[in-house]
């Protein structure tokens, strides 16, 4: 993709026209303003980003975008673009332009002839949704402004919008205005900012943020989404007939009665359909390995994604169960649609949950719309006999085993890390608002290491590796183990451990996946012929944590600005070292045991009988720590950094 | 490698439809053996997660107005892992081209066989722009399971196509069992293999020759591997109207035609004989006056092919094109071949035979001039003669010392034009010492295992050419952003500043790092010890080959050094204990390709340490090296990443007395 990118911005430039052009008034007085003054590290500023929708009664909806940003350094060049999605079916981009102006005030325009027209998603099979865009990268330089306007029509099935005042560049002046049909009324929702209120001119509404900073991308961090401020808006006609083709949301229950409505049909079975789900469970004994067995083999169903019927809510829509059946491929509403049919074939019910994958705290309750989600899950209702830490108790809809058909490494029982803990909506129209995903304890996803080695008196290191994971932690080794091909497994082994143990040689790789239990085990064997750094024949030096030491501090800035976002994580490890027999323990490193409210991690050390064993444990829970704790939190991981790199001094007897 | 026999003696225009094969696109798909369907490992490889059984393309360009392929691919699914991998087919063309009578199935584990819909079958135009279109076909294949045979065919017509030129690629993400080409040429046709073994095209059916490789390895990238087109099997097409194609003629008449095609571009006329003269000035010898002439284009004219020259894609467009070298040096710009050829006009103006060379581009592929075709000669430049020898130049690469040539035109077999008898000459390769990189550091370590101090690098030659193409087209917070992310990916506590980066376009002064720098943690400290790795500036690096085992060959772009000058003030009250220096690898243990050495020194009052390093590699000429030489060299890289991994114990005197 990126290479017919290249060549069509490459036939951009070739067709670009020149010269003698005026820029829009609205641009020239962007063009005038004064800005205050930026780091240096700041590409860019936007002087205008303000957009303008109007509502018609029959639920066309026009956007007009006016847009402008200097470019302060080169690399701000990568924002001189412009871009607007469509969908053909349903929508059209009416006019595109931008202008590109020097810093001697000479304009150059950009029309149709140098607009690209690309899909979406070219990854998926198929998508409806299409991308008009106007590049001018390669004609900006620092000092310059680039402005676009344009204008585009669709036909949304919502009447609910939403509006970000900025990305991390920053911003002289962003504005929102709606404008209603008579009548008709708005309400809106802030995130990340005290409340917007509108300016309201008749059915008119503004909502208007100026001067705001740029965002740092900063390691650890929550996401842009999370960071600045964003508008959310619902739109009601004055009553629901007289625009009977805008779907309206006042509440998560509407929500989720509307989505219900779309699902229940496709819950289709046919006899084929029904004797897998038999045959799947037929020598299951419990509830709980019925919905085990029936997860196993939708996850299986290759992911495929073809989008289309955007334009009428077909993104929110799976297939019939039986059509994803036959063709053993959908996306993650087809999945769970297709679970949802299998289970109940055996007796289960089950319901959709959407969900938003990748950040647990995009979705704000504030807001009910269901375009906060992009991925779809399941709660299967279940009864107290299964039990597992994905179990959540509804209020109405009762004990619910929540479960990803998608996520092909994270088996019935536990849940990806990216939606645990975030608020999801269960398809129904008993459910009255949002639920809060399960968290699974930190001894389900923890690593156990053991290394048992044996030092020889020239340095030369050999022994094993086992390491033992479960929950979230196994989930990430077996994507990795399911993704590579076997050589490529085994040569990415040998990197992890060149990188504790240069010029290691390994002569056994031997993973062992069980999905079902949640496990993942890797044994390694291995061999070094200078781990440890022999000194004149008198001292020999080694650090005892010998793979995955913490080499590197994540939190390497003096400073910060945003909270730090942790994940859980927790190991544990005993590293047992044989001692060549002519030396003895010079000295040890102090142990290490720190407290705090971000983590714990302890070091021991101790020598018995020619061996030494040492021990680090870590566990750290899933936390934001706000930025204000930053030297805190940088400290910890730094004092580990230091204790994983502690060298043990042994001295010839 | 001798161009194989020519396929057809007489130019033969085929252009009936009756000729498309029928049996490919017929309803029916051929039969499965059984012993497919039963197959349950790997043939070619034993680890592979799917395998094809048979992939044919039939490469029709007997029409005078188009050529059209017709694929067939049969593939046996074994892993869960080959199922999402082969699960989608994306076929892309141009709105130019046509993809048509595409047909999919899948046979089951039990048998069953699922033929692909004609709605399940996608057609999306992936970019659009003034009447260009990149579109594809895109199908996902259903019911796919391990154990699964998925079959697919489709026919691809490109209306005004031909097969010159056109490479065939025998290799695929999968092994396959059976590759066969099967061709329809259009008038008399020459082939290239390369690394096909014994592969021929033979006579088939219906005037169609056909070429078949069995058992062909997946194709796996490895890192440090020559370009694609030197490891891959593959097949280069030409037109040819020679029964025996004699490469010696070939080159001899192109390097007439190209001597001819460039004597007006490399133009002398009364201003660049004036210039000249001011350009060399009092510069006696042949080489000074080279030097001056090519230090000039690279610095007095404005190389528009830069992307570092500052004009944007719109100024560039509007610049006239300069008609002679003439207009190049009153316009004081023109692009780098404008540049290179006023760099041979001004040569000649001050007395020298200079030429229009050509040779291949390392980059892409190694030139043999046993293949006659110019597709192999990607690269030009200038060949003067110096005395009785031809030396190379090319200004418009405007980092390049003078001297050298860009390093994918190094140690190549250049092409000289000529009026009567073109020259073969060979490019020199660059020395390791030609591309240096220079370190220095004066450092003071603390007791808490602090390490703060100055830096200064150099880098010279290749490395310097490459530091400032990276850099030119960055904003100057960007350099140092640059600088900073690399000292992290290292040393991830290091504190910078005083960040000073020179000479980042300067054609001819090296680029220069300096600032100082600040790493708490630095040396790690226990009760009694400090432990300090005296080599700074490999500290925190990877190793550099971790694979236990190689299947290409390895490769480096360029041969290189290193050198490094290190002060360490100690902190008071340490002293050093049991310390010493690493080995070192003898250049003639290597062959004079690689050598490594350290020296470690302390004043005699035991407060400074000077540390000294001095490592090259790709000496002898030597850059590349067979698979089987892999294992020998990781031994090397990591006996000298060991090396510069060297560290030393300090220890407080006073517990150094009691032990």
């Amino acid at each position: 993709m990126r290479l017919i990118l290249s060549l069509a911005i490459t036939l951009i430039s070739a067709a670009s026209v020149f010269a003698g052009e005026q820029a829009p008034p609205w641009l020239q007085q962007a063009v005038a303003m004064n800005l205050p003054a930026y780091d240096k590290t700041v590409d860019a500023v936007v002087l205008v980003d303000d957009a303008t929708v109007a509502v018609n009664e029959d639920g066309r909806v026009t956007k007009t975008h006016f847009y402008a940003v200097r470019i302060l350094r080169r690399e701000g060049r990568a924002y001189a673009f412009s871009r607007v999605g469509y969908i053909p079916e349903s929508g059209k981009v009416r006019e595109i332009n931008a202008w590109l102006i020097s810093s001697d005030g000479k304009v150059k325009k950009y029309g149709k002839d140098d607009t690209l027209d690309l899909a979406a998603s070219p990854n998926d099979v198929y998508n409806e949704y299409r991308i008009r865009t106007i590049i001018a990268r390669d004609d900006a330089d620092a000092g310059m402004v680039f402005g676009f306007t344009h204008t585009s029509e669709d036909r949304s099935i919502f009447s609910q919008d939403d509006w970000s005042f900025q990305s991390s560049l920053p911003v002289i002046n962003s504005r929102y205005t709606l404008m209603l049909p008579k009548s008709w009324r708005a309400e809106s929702v802030t995130f990340n900012h005290p409340k917007i209120e509108p300016v309201v001119t008749g059915s008119s509404y503004t909502w208007q943020l100026s001067n705001l900073p740029a965002v740092p991308d900063e390691p650890l961090g929550p996401s842009l989404s999370n960071l600045v401020a964003r508008l959310a808006v619902s739109y009601f006609p004055p009553t629901a007939s007289s625009a009977p083709g805008i779907k309206t949301f006042a509440t998560w229950a509407e929500v989720a009665a509307w989505m219900e409505e779309l699902e229940n049909s496709q819950v289709t079975l046919s006899e084929p359909l029904k004797a897998k789900a038999l045959e799947l469970t037929a020598h299951t004994k419990t509830e709980f390995e019925k919905i085990q067995a029936i997860g196993r083999y939708v996850q299986r169903v290759q992911y495929i994604s073809i989008q289309t019927g955007l334009g009428r809510g077909g993104g929110y829509k799976p297939r019939t169960a039986t059509e994803v059946f036959e063709k053993a491929y959908g996306d993650c509403k087809d999945k769970a649609n297709l679970m949802r049919a299998m289970l109940k074939v055996v007796g289960i019910d089950a319901i959709p949950v959407s969900i938003y994958s990748g950040d647990p705290d995009y979705v704000k309750p504030e807001w009910p719309s269901p375009q906060q989600f992009n991925h779809c899950i399941i709660a299967v209702k279940v009864s107290p006999e299964t039990k597992s830490p994905t179990v959540i108790e509804h209020p109405r809809l009762g004990r619910m085993l929540i479960f990803d058909p998608t996520a092909e490494t994270t088996p019935v029982g536990d849940l990806p890390t990216y939606l645990q803990g975030s608020l999801a909506l269960i398809d129904s129209k008993d459910s009255d608002g949002l639920v809060r995903m399960p968290v699974t304890p930190s001894d389900m996803n923890q690593l156990f290491r053991t290394a048992e080695v044996q030092l020889g008196s020239d340095g030369s290191m050999s022994g094993q590796i086992e390491e033992r994971a479960g929950g979230q932690v196994a989930a990430r080794f077996r994507t990795e183990f399911r993704q590579l091909s076997k050589s490529d497994y085994s040569s990415m082994v040998e990197q992890w451990l060149s990188v504790g143990v240069p010029g290691s040689k390994v002569s056994k790789v031997d993973p062992a996946d069980s999905s079902d239990d949640g496990k993942f085990a890797l044994n390694v064997t291995f061999a070094s012929s200078s781990y440890a750094q022999l000194m004149q024949d008198r001292l020999l030096v080694f650090r005892p944590a010998i793979v995955s030491r913490r080499e590197a501090l994540a939190l390497s800035d003096v400073k910060r600005t945003s909270p730090v976002v942790l994940k859980p994580n927790a190991y544990s490890e005993t590293v047992r070292v044989k001692l060549p027999p002519d030396f003895a323990v010079d000295e040890l490193p102090d142990a290490v045991k720190l407290e705090t409210p971000f983590g714990s991690y302890t070091t021991s050390y101790d020598v018995k009988e020619g061996h030494l064993v040492f021990k680090r444990t870590l566990v750290q829970p899933g936390i934001n720590i706000p930025a204000a704790q930053y030297a805190h939190v940088r400290r910890f991981y730094e004092q580990i950094r230091a204790a994983e790199q502690a060298p043990v001094v042994l001295a010839r007897k | 490698m001798k161009l194989m026999p020519r396929l057809l003696p007489l130019a033969a225009v085929l252009c009936l439809d009756l000729l498309v094969p029928a049996v490919i696109f017929a309803d029916d798909w051929r039969p499965i053996d059984p012993a497919e369907m039963a197959l349950k490992a790997p043939v070619v490889e034993k680890d592979a997660d799917a395998e094809a059984i048979f992939w044919e393309v039939r490469v029709d360009d007997s029409q005078v107005d188009q050529i059209a392929f017709n694929h067939h691919l049969r593939i046996k699914i074994f892993t869960e892992r080959g199922k999402e991998s082969q699960s989608k087919v994306d076929l892309q063309y141009y709105n130019y081209s046509r993809i048509k009578d595409i047909a999919a199935r899948v046979i089951k584990t039990d048998g069953t066989m699922i033929e692909l819909k004609k709605a399940d079958i996608f057609d999306s135009t992936l970019v659009k722009l003034s009447g260009l279109k990149v579109k594809t076909k895109s199908f996902a294949l259903p019911g796919i399971e391990p154990g699964a045979i998925i079959e697919y065919r489709w026919r691809e017509v490109f209306p005004g196509g031909s097969a010159n030129r056109l490479r065939l690629h025998f290799q695929r993400d999968i092994p396959v069992q059976n590759v066969s080409y099967y061709l329809k040429p259009y008038m008399g046709m020459g082939y290239q293999p390369f690394r096909m073994g014994d592969a021929k095209f033979v006579k088939d059916k219906g005037n169609f020759y056909r070429m078949t490789l069995t058992n062909v390895k997946a194709f796996r990238e490895e890192p440090r591997m020559p370009p694609e087109n030197e490891v891959r099997s593959w097949v280069f097409l030409y037109y040819t109207d020679q029964q025996k194609p004699d490469s010696e003629r070939y080159w001899k008449d192109l390097g007439r035609t190209m001597f001819e095609a460039t004597k007006t571009d490399m133009k002398v006329n009364d201003d660049i004989k004036s210039a000249v003269a001011g350009i060399v000035g009092d510069a006696a010898s042949p080489e000074a006056k080279l030097q001056r002439i090519y230090d000039f284009c690279r610095t007095e004219i404005k190389n528009t092919s830069d992307d570092a020259s500052g004009l944007t894609a719109d100024e560039r467009e509007k610049l006239k094109s300069n008609k002679s070298p003439g207009d190049t040096l009153k316009n004081k710009s023109g692009t780098g071949s404008d540049v290179d050829m006023l760099f041979a006009a001004l040569a000649k103006a001050a007395g020298f035979d200079a030429r229009f060379a050509m040779s291949g581009n390392r980059s892409d592929m190694f030139f043999d001039r046993t293949l006659a075709n110019s597709a192999f000669l990607g690269a030009a430049f200038v060949a003067v003669k110096v005395g009785e020898k031809w030396e190379f130049f090319s200004p418009a690469e405007t980092y390049t010392p003078f001297g050298m040539l860009g390093w994918p035109e190094e140690a190549q077999e250049v092409l000289i034009t000529d009026p009567k008898d073109p020259i073969w000459a060979n490019s020199p390769i660059a020395t390791p010492a030609n591309s240096l990189e220079k370190r220095t550091g004066k450092f003071e370590l603390h007791p808490d295992g602090t390490l703060e101090g100055d830096v200064r690098i150099e880098y010279t030659g290749h490395l310097g050419s490459e530091k400032k193409e990276f850099n030119d087209d960055d904003s100057p917070a960007q350099r140092e952003e640059t600088l900073k992310e690399g000292l992290k990916r290292r040393m991830s506590t290091v504190e910078v500043s005083d960040i000073k980066i020179e000479n980042v376009s300067d054609p001819v002064a090296p680029f220069v790092y300096s600032y100082r720098v600040r790493v708490p943690g630095y040396a790690q400290r226990t009760g009694k010890r400090l432990f300090l790795q005296p080599g700074f500036f490999e500290h925190g690096g990877a190793a550099l080959f971790t694979a236990g085992s190689r299947q290409q060959s390895i490769y480096f772009p360029y041969a290189w050094s290193e050198q490094d000058d290190i002060e360490i003030k100690l902190p008071e009250g340490y002293a050093l204990d049991s310390a010493d220096a690493p080995g070192a690898i003898d250049p003639a243990a290597t062959q004079q390709v690689s050598g490594h050495s350290v020296k470690i020194s302390v004043t005699t009052d035991g407060k400074k340490l000077f540390y000294r390093r001095k490592f090259f590699f790709g000496g002898n000429q030597t850059i590349i090296f067979p698979a089987s030489a892999y294992a020998g060299l990781k031994q090397l890289f990591d006996l000298v990443h060991k090396n510069d991994n060297h560290t030393i114990t300090l220890k407080q005197p006073a517990a150094t007395a009691s032990n």
